[in-house]
């Protein structure tokens, strides 16, 4: 019983040495850093640069560029290569996580294949093909627009995986314009795409439109959700024909978030409305852990055009 | 008067209700004295009751007398004033006028202590048993500022202190009893060593009830409860002048059924230690001076894992905490001329947490919620009594306190939950809550005292009316969710109060008005859908424009018994 005191009091006692201590070593740092005026270093370009120094000794040394400086995969993981012949250039597809049917971030590196040096500038097509035993098709991507990767050195392409790897073989199929060489040539890459635990994709038949469209809507997570209020982004698209996917703009939605084992919503969600190609975003609150199902409701000019489709999402 | 005790000896229960008269002051002068008196009496033999009505019948107000290991809910029950919520079979919140909660300050010897159940099951007052107690201080009036701000009154529970004796001396006492109708086993005891410069007091209770039995001998399910209680006081003298006092109690109360409900009280755990210096004379002008430092913790579960499978629809946990630090300083001055001044500084700070976790039926993932997320409160006050006697007739009693507090929450967790209800969590709430009040004691003929008190005070919110989350409360079926941003409550309130003392026929009768701004009360939301399996819907917390509560009584204690009439009117001003 006393225990619990003790270790209360432990516990501030440790944090009030560990501010100490600090506060102790910031003093001496400060007094170091004020009695060695002298000299050192002064380009701050250079590696060794001294902001200490008041006269340059000449001292400076700069670091070789490294080729994969210029590039930045922390956090991502490798999920599959290939070259593009006659770009000559190799072709790495990465992403947070393995792919998954849903709206999957995927993030593409571009190496030269003879000498592994990141290549700069660049156009990269992504086209994504499922080959089923009877047919073939693609599904909704997103491809990065412009010539120069992001600040990471890598380009930004999305894919709305409608099925998993079970059903057939998913392939990326990456066309690259080499800007360095002025040469293009493409990659075939095989990816797996697994099943969610969550539910992260629906579907429907829009029988309003003119030719029974099949719309396909996403729950699109940059991030993990957390507890609390959180943005909602859902994007919607239909199948043209087997190879286009496009995004549709014009449904209104609403979304109602609910825990199914407890039978209960969440107060101060905001729906989603359309920002640009088919992303509609929103708020959502999710006011515990577990596991949340929300509810989407399509309309189209006033009328409910889809009401059955919902995503699950455990916390 | 002197009643007999089991075991011969004595012990003192004194109900005070601060609104006595300026020539008779019983209770102040008690509180003063007592200390010396006890110097020169081993230990006082039956039981002495101060009240505002000294006449009283001791008998009624005193279930000891009849019963050694009487329950606490059975000593606060024979007080007229206060008002027992009953959620089990063990454990009631304590009401003064039908306000509780934040609206009424509750401490043991000064020391503030916050229970660690979201849904009230653990006040403070069930953490002390009648062993341990040596009084009950109610203040329903005005004159409860010296206690926390408030705007209902106070309630004040002292314990047992060891007593001096001339020469090493010992004392000890056993009691036991046995309930019929639940097999309730209870066992209490204490033990008082004692010499001139040291003593000791160590007391303490066991209690094991099984099911209660109705009348026809049916069993109440989940009536059960256990309860163990240890309290040690050490005393010394250090010179002439000061004594110092180390006391520390530990209070454990496991397997308590409540039959309403579909859990129970695993655990409820306090731990409860402070020091305190206590000078007499040591000032030049300051009769008595007060200098304490105390820590409480308390642990509170509430699960269903007496239950079976069938009973319920899903199986929870709800664990809480509830850490209090604080210190006060209290200095009584010497009269001048007719004023008699206490001034007090204080301060606590206070750490609540409370989860809940919910378990899938269907084995899904768990749920799991903060219900109070890490709530941290810092409280600094000031106060003052001054008590002047105007004449042997007229006295005027005059309080004021000025609190500072801050509010705010240090959990990330609870944070993202507050951003659902449009709070980053980072905020930091300032109040000043502060109390002002005047009461007149007028002796009018040879058996009447009239009795007018005004008063103006603001409390600070509670934790749950600030950061609550989905508190389910029973009684409407509502959850409950705070406001972080609530304001404080205000009470401007005024009470008459006449009673007649004579031989034979004693009566009080009191009007009491009590005007509440800014009142705090849960709104229904119909938007929102309720957490709770089965509940009716969401309750947000907020402030109403006004609220008043009317309220009569008329304490007639006749033969041996008392009745009491409260008429309340409350209507919220929507």
């Amino acid at each position: 019983m006393i225990d619990t005191f003790l270790k209360q009091n432990i516990m501030t006692k440790k944090k009030l040495i560990n501010w100490t201590l600090l506060l102790f070593m910031s003093i001496g740092l400060t007094t170091l850093n004020s009695s060695c005026k002298k000299e050192g270093c002064t380009d701050t370009t250079a590696a060794n640069f001294d902001s200490g120094a008041k006269k340059d000794n000449g001292s400076c040394t700069y670091a070789t560029p490294d080729p994969t400086a210029a590039y930045d995969v922390t956090g991502l993981k490798e999920i599959a290569k290939g070259y593009a012949i006659g770009a000559g250039a190799e072709i790495k597809v990465y992403a947070k996580e393995d792919l998954f049917t849903g709206y999957n971030f995927l993030y593409i590196l571009t190496l030269d294949s003879a000498t592994g040096n990141f290549l700069g500038e660049g156009q990269v097509t992504v086209s994504p093909l499922m080959e089923m035993p009877m047919h073939k098709h693609s599904c909704p991507i997103e491809n990065w627009e412009s010539d120069k990767p992001n600040s990471n050195g890598l380009y930004e392409n999305q894919v709305l995986f409608v099925m998993p790897s079970s059903a057939g073989n998913w392939e990326l199929n990456v066309e690259y314009h080499n800007h360095t060489i002025n040469k293009m040539g493409s990659a075939k890459i095989p990816v797996t795409v697994t099943q969610t635990t969550n539910r992260l994709m629906d579907s429907f038949i829009d029988s309003s439109s003119a030719n029974n469209d099949r719309v396909f809507i996403t729950y699109v997570l940059p991030e993990k959700p957390q507890v609390g209020l959180n943005d909602i982004e859902i994007a919607v698209y239909y199948k043209k024909d087997m190879m286009m996917w496009p995004a549709r703009e014009d449904f209104t939605m609403e979304i109602e978030p609910t825990m199914p084992t407890m039978g209960h919503g969440s107060p101060n969600n905001v729906n989603p409305v359309h920002m640009a190609k088919g992303h509609y975003k929103g708020k959502v609150n999710y006011t515990m852990t577990g596991l949340w199902k929300i509810d989407v409701v399509l309309s189209r000019n006033g009328k409910v055009v889809s009401r059955n489709n919902y995503f699950e999402y455990t916390l | 008067m002197n009643l007999k005790i089991s075991g011969g000896v004595g012990l003192v229960l004194t109900l005070s209700f601060f609104s006595l008269f300026g020539q008779n002051s019983d209770s102040t002068s008690a509180d003063t004295n007592f200390l010396f008196l006890q110097l020169e009496t081993i230990e006082l033999e039956g039981v002495k009751i101060i009240s505002d009505s000294e006449r009283t019948n001791a008998q009624i107000f005193n279930p000891i007398a009849n019963n050694s290991t009487a329950n606490m809910d059975e000593v606060l029950e024979r007080i007229p004033q206060i008002q027992l919520v009953k959620r089990g079979s063990f454990a009631y919140e304590p009401q003064i006028n039908s306000l509780s909660g934040g609206q009424i300050s509750v401490s043991i010897d000064g020391m503030r202590i916050f229970g660690a159940c979201t849904d009230k099951m653990d006040p403070s007052t069930s953490y002390i048993e009648p062993i341990n107690l040596e009084k009950v201080e109610v203040s329903c009036h005005s004159n409860s500022s010296l206690d926390g701000s408030n705007v209902g009154g106070s309630l004040n529970l002292s314990t047992r202190k060891a007593t001096f004796t001339n020469k090493f001396d010992w004392k000890g006492e056993l009691n036991s009893t046995l309930n019929t109708n639940s097999l309730g086993r209870n066992f209490s005891g204490g033990l008082n060593l004692s010499s001139k410069k040291l003593a000791l007091k160590v007391n303490g209770a066991i209690r094991k009830h099984d099911n209660y039995r109705a009348g026809g001998g049916e069993e109440v399910k989940y009536t059960q409860y256990e309860k163990q209680n240890f309290a040690f006081n050490f005393r010394a003298r250090l010179g002439n002048k000061w004594i110092f006092d180390a006391d520390y109690l530990y209070d454990l109360a496991s397997d308590v059924g409540y039959a309403a409900l579909p859990m129970d009280v695993a655990v409820a755990k306090t731990n409860l230690g402070s020091a305190s210096f206590t000078g007499y004379d040591v000032i030049k002008g300051v009769e008595k001076i007060k200098i304490k430092a105390y820590v409480n913790q308390v642990y509170h579960q509430m699960d269903d894992s007496k239950r079976p499978d069938e009973e319920i629809d899903m199986r929870m946990d709800m664990p809480g905490w509830s850490n209090t630090y604080g210190g006060f300083a209290s200095f009584k001055l010497k009269t001048i001329k007719k004023h008699n001044i206490e001034l007090k500084a204080d301060y606590y700070y206070n750490f609540r947490r409370a989860e809940m976790i919910m378990y899938d039926p269907d084995g899904g993932p768990d749920m799991f919620m903060l219900t109070w997320p890490d709530v941290v409160r810092n409280a600094l006050g000031i106060a003052g009594v001054d008590k002047v006697e105007i004449n042997t007739k007229n006295s005027v009693i005059l309080s004021g306190r000025l609190d500072w507090t801050t509010t705010g929450i240090e959990d990330d967790f609870g944070k993202r939950q507050l951003t659902g209800f449009g709070y980053t969590g980072d905020e930091v709430y300032v109040h000043f809550p502060y109390s002002i009040s005047t009461t007149w004691n007028r002796l009018v003929g040879k058996h009447y005292q009239l009795r007018w008190s005004v008063a103006s005070s603001s409390r600070v919110p509670t934790t749950s009316e600030m950061y609550g989350y989905f508190l389910f409360n029973k009684e409407d079926g509502y959850d409950y969710i705070g406001k972080p941003d609530i304001k404080t409550e205000k009470s401007i309130r005024s009470s008459l109060e006449l009673k007649r003392k004579a031989n034979k026929v004693d009566w009080t009768t009191s009007v009491g008005y009590n005007r509440l701004l800014d009142y705090i009360y849960g709104v229904p939301d119909k938007g929102s859908s309720a957490m709770t399996i089965g509940g009716k819907g969401v309750k947000y917390y907020d402030n109403l424009p006004w609220a008043q509560i009317l309220n009569f009584s008329l304490h007639a204690p006749l033969l041996h018994r008392v009745w009491v009439l409260n008429i309340i009117h409350l209507k919220s001003g929507i």
